[in-house]
């Protein structure tokens, strides 16, 4: 049987007799098997495994702390905590290229997996927050890995302390939250309008109007993911003034119906919004128009409006389009089913036609009234 | 309840502390229902004033893991306890004890000091017992001598245990004076320049004036080493090292 030396590893060589170990000098007795060890010790975890934990939870915390905050939810959130989390696993982790690059991936996995299970985000948005993460982390990775190998390279006399400061990068989002509210961005109104041209008179149209939470046919998978389950609707919709709530397995949002006009326009306005998860947009209004096409045919147009409270635009405006335009597609298919009756199932659902705008309005502070919507 | 078997204290503390009264169900104890019963009001609790209070996210996600994580810990170190080491006659002997640091920077030096109601050479018997001995301590786990016999220069494995983290450290005795005590080092294995190098100096002494003539032996153990971490700051390393051998003290008053 061969023996290792607890200590270094090393193999020791079989002497009947109490002896130490030629390479790093711990004593050993062959005659006593709880001195020697059976096989080589790995302690490679050392390496790595602390400086993860440590990075993977300075991510979810330093998310939970800038949501915390509040204001928007911009470039602190969405590239700050990143890159901080991966410059601490860079400069705290020793190992391979490939071995930083597995680590990487490993680390936002299970940064998402904790905001996730302490619902500070959605599954959709998990999986969209580990696609963005993905560059900030690495490049915050490629800066740790540097950062480290100057501090040990260097002869700077205070690196030693500075190793230690280093730890303050975990602080960077916060501090970058902070700044950020400090200077309000103009809000951005979208308006996303989706419309649906069906074989059915206007009135038919209007009287199968109907919210996401009416609707029977089951919501594809986009919305499964990104928005909660609605459970149902209550109130009379065709009552200009009457309040009608909509109920989800995480909350409700209250709409007031604005105005009734049969069978050419249904508005609503969003009073409130109460739900348990966090909440990615300020709905503010939406409506339905129905326009005669022809002699049988309708075309339905469903309008959302909301206040966008993700930056940056380009990452999120996108995924935010996909998402309600699938909503409308959704609840149009909804009304179409119900307007074109039992022959509806026959025949192929027609294309959606998406359209889409933005307002610019100031900041709250300096905020005009809202009927001076400048920037169209 | 039931016998707990061989279930490591460590085992019971991360049980209790994933699920309140999960440790004490593995320790064998009675006390889980207890703990299971208020971690359920706990979770009730929370619940209710969050379905009254829908709008005041703020400080209630705060509370919310302030309370689930103060009852996961002391459940986690009550699991601990319940597997601790006791004494052997049933009661302790500890008469008086003090745990006091001396620590100055990064030189951490702590004084733990009992007086015991036994007699020196009796006190001895357990103390040069070092694989006993050095077990009831916070963080060893097994400890190995690397000869048949403690003295001068034999060479120690120090198996550690922390938190459900084995590792070990390397030690060797420096100093042995038969009948009153010894010291040895306590290593990290990449060397005595970092992983807090230390070493435990252990002395007896009787003490004059035991109640109605009883023996009476002072038995001090002086903890002396760096603070060698370069991620935690000299303060927190005192903090940590003093709260240790806190622990230290009160388990050897518990099994002595």
């Amino acid at each position: 049987m061969r023996m290792y030396c607890f200590r270094c590893g090393g193999e020791l060589p079989v002497q009947g007799r109490p002896a130490v170990c030629p390479q790093c000098g711990l004593q050993y007795d062959p005659g006593r098997p709880e001195t020697v060890a059976t096989h080589r010790t790995s302690s490679r975890w050392k390496f790595w495994l602390p400086g993860f934990l440590a990075s993977v939870l300075v991510g979810t915390l330093t998310y939970a702390g800038c949501l915390q905050i509040g204001g928007e939810m911009g470039w602190s959130l969405f590239f700050a905590v990143p890159v901080s989390f991966g410059a601490l696993l860079g400069y705290a982790c020793r190992l391979q290229t490939w071995g930083y690059v597995v680590l990487g991936i490993l680390a936002i996995t299970s940064v998402i997996f904790l905001l996730i299970t302490f619902s500070l985000a959605g599954m959709f948005c998990g999986f969209t927050l580990g696609i963005i993460f993905l560059i900030p982390t690495f490049a915050g990775l490629v800066c740790g890995v540097i950062l480290r190998v100057v501090l040990i390279a260097g002869r700077w006399d205070h690196a030693w302390y500075f190793r230690w400061f280093v730890w303050l990068l975990a602080a960077l989002p916060l501090a970058g939250q902070l700044i950020e509210n400090r200077f309000p961005h103009r809000r951005e109104i979208a308006v996303i309008q989706t419309g649906l041209t069906i074989d059915a008179t206007p009135q038919e149209a209007w009287n199968a109007i109907m919210f996401y939470e009416d609707v029977q046919h089951p919501p594809p998978w986009l919305l499964h993911l990104a928005l909660p389950k609605p459970i149902r609707s209550q109130g009379d919709k065709q009552k200009p003034g009457e309040v009608v709530t909509c109920f989800y397995d995480c909350g409700e949002i209250k709409k007031r119906i604005s105005q009734v006009e049969p069978p050419r326009r249904l508005a609503f306005d969003v009073v409130s919004v109460r739900m348990r998860s966090e909440n990615y947009a300020n709905l503010k209004d939406g409506g339905f128009e129905i326009s005669p096409v022809g002699d049988k045919q309708s075309r339905i147009t469903l309008t959302t409006r909301f206040e966008r409270k993700l930056r940056p635009a380009f990452i999120w405006e996108p995924i935010e389009r996909r998402v309600i335009h699938t909503l409308h597609g959704h609840v149009l298919e909804g009304m179409r089913r119900k307007a074109e009756g039992p022959q509806a199932d026959d025949k192929p659902p027609p294309p959606y036609e998406p359209r889409d705008s933005k307002l610019y309005l100031p900041p709250l502070a300096t905020a005009m009234p809202a009927n001076i919507e400048a920037g169209r | 309840m039931f016998v707990s078997g061989s279930t490591n204290k460590w085992s019971a503390f991360l049980l209790s502390a994933c699920v309140p009264g999960a440790g004490q169900l593995a320790a064998g104890s009675w006390t889980c229902l207890a703990w299971f019963l208020a971690a359920g009001l706990l979770a009730a609790g929370l619940l209710t004033i969050e379905r009254f209070n829908a709008n005041s996210a703020v400080w209630v996600l705060p509370l919310k893991a302030g309370c689930g994580i103060g009852l996961c810990l002391l459940s986690a170190e009550h699991a601990k306890r319940l597997l601790e080491t006791r004494p052997q006659a049933g009661r302790s002997t500890v008469v008086a004890g003090a745990c006091r640091s001396h620590s100055r920077g990064r030189a951490m030096h702590v004084e733990i000091s009992l007086d015991m109601a036994r007699g020196c050479e009796e006190l001895w018997r357990l103390v040069s017992d070092l694989p006993r001995f050095l077990v009831i301590d916070p963080f060893h786990d097994r400890v190995t001598l690397m000869r048949d016999r403690p003295g001068l220069g034999v060479d120690l494995l120090l198996s550690h245990n922390a938190f459900g983290l084995r590792f070990l450290r390397f030690g060797r005795i420096v100093a042995w004076h038969e009948g009153s005590g010894y010291t040895f080092t306590d290593f990290s294995s990449r060397g005595t320049a970092s992983g807090f190098p230390h070493v435990f100096i252990v002395h007896m002494q009787p003490v004059i004036g035991g109640q109605g003539g009883a023996p009476l032996t002072r038995l001090s153990i002086h903890i002396r080493g760096r603070w060698t971490s370069p991620l935690a700051p000299a303060w927190l390393g005192r903090l940590w090292v003093w709260l240790v051998c806190r622990e230290h003290a009160r388990l050897l008053r518990k099994a002595l």
